[in-house]
């Protein structure tokens, strides 16, 4: 079976720009579309993070973008030893309604965390059926 | 067809920690504490990309692929991938770069990472890189190089 590209099945979303979060401040991540989807994920890269009091993450859905709610039982703490690692968060599309979502990001409160996210959703239904939703523009290819 | 769930098939791997990185300086993937992390061994994959996410940009930032064949020894030799460079602008706050790196046929690597140089002039610039490593050949063979673990599922 040959499986198709990723970037071809698979939209990019800058959801928090990389920057450094000030000591229990909340980032409220970009809005994803997500409809036609299966899956989401987050790709969180920390830097250095506060060295006491532990942050979060946690997602937020709403069905028009811009007014969104906590998704019950969707949160993660970023831990005061998690410094330069990756969270990885996997989104059920299917068991979520949606269809728009954002990450809050809350920095620890004994100081700034460096962090950045961004959303991957893939296997949109309407690309297995060819239909078009492939939608990540590669910069260039080496 | 049933299509598999990505992290069943794919690898995520933090090259580059965010951070801000001043001008005129260098970082790339071996120079951070967490040695072991910051470079992937990709011939087993068929993709890679290398994504990027910038904050703040000061000055541009050129972006290289750096290429190892052995990473054994206490100075690894790391070699510019012949024309993987591009530049990110000063303008191009908050933006993301996804760059494909087509691994069929390669004779390079098979240790891979990025490089970022800020350049001089107006301060730091914050920004981070990790690698997305798709389709594992061998989990098409029904191996288990899938190797993505989730910390959570919502």
């Amino acid at each position: 079976m040959a499986l198709p590209d990723l970037h071809s099945q698979a939209k990019f979303t800058q959801c928090v720009p990389a920057q450094s979060i000030a000591a229990g401040a909340t980032v409220n991540g970009a809005d994803v579309n997500a409809i036609g989807y299966r899956w989401m994920y987050f790709v969180v890269n920390l830097g250095a993070v506060a060295a006491t009091g532990a942050g979060a993450l946690k997602l937020q859905a709403g069905s028009v973008s811009g007014t969104y709610a906590d998704v019950a039982g969707a949160t993660l703490a970023i831990a005061t030893d998690d410094d330069n690692t990756t969270k990885v968060i996997a989104v059920d599309l299917e068991a979520n309604t949606g269809p728009h979502y954002r990450l809050v990001a809350t920095g620890g409160s004994g100081g700034a965390t460096l962090a950045s996210a961004d959303a991957i959703c893939i296997w949109s239904k309407d690309t297995t059926a060819g239909g078009a939703y492939a939608v990540t523009a590669v910069d260039v290819t080496w | 067809m049933s299509l598999p769930d990505l992290h069943s098939s794919i690898r995520v791997c933090q090259n580059i920690p965010v951070q801000a990185i001043a001008a005129t300086t260098t970082v790339t993937g071996e120079s951070h504490p967490v040695a072991e992390k910051q470079y992937i061994h990709l011939r087993d994959c068929y993709n890679a990309y290398l994504v990027v996410s910038c904050g703040d940009i000061a000055s541009a930032i050129q972006v290289k692929l750096q290429h190892c064949d052995d990473i054994s020894g206490a100075r690894p030799t790391w070699i510019d991938v012949s024309g993987a460079t591009d530049v990110i602008l000063a303008s191009e706050d908050n933006s993301l770069h996804i760059y494909q790196i087509n691994l069929r046929g390669r004779e390079d690597g098979p240790y891979y990472r990025a490089s970022l140089y800020v350049g001089g002039g107006a301060g730091a610039s914050t920004v981070g890189a990790t690698f997305l490593a798709a389709w594992p050949k061998d989990n098409l063979l029904g191996g288990d190089l899938a190797m993505t673990a989730i910390d959570a599922t919502w």
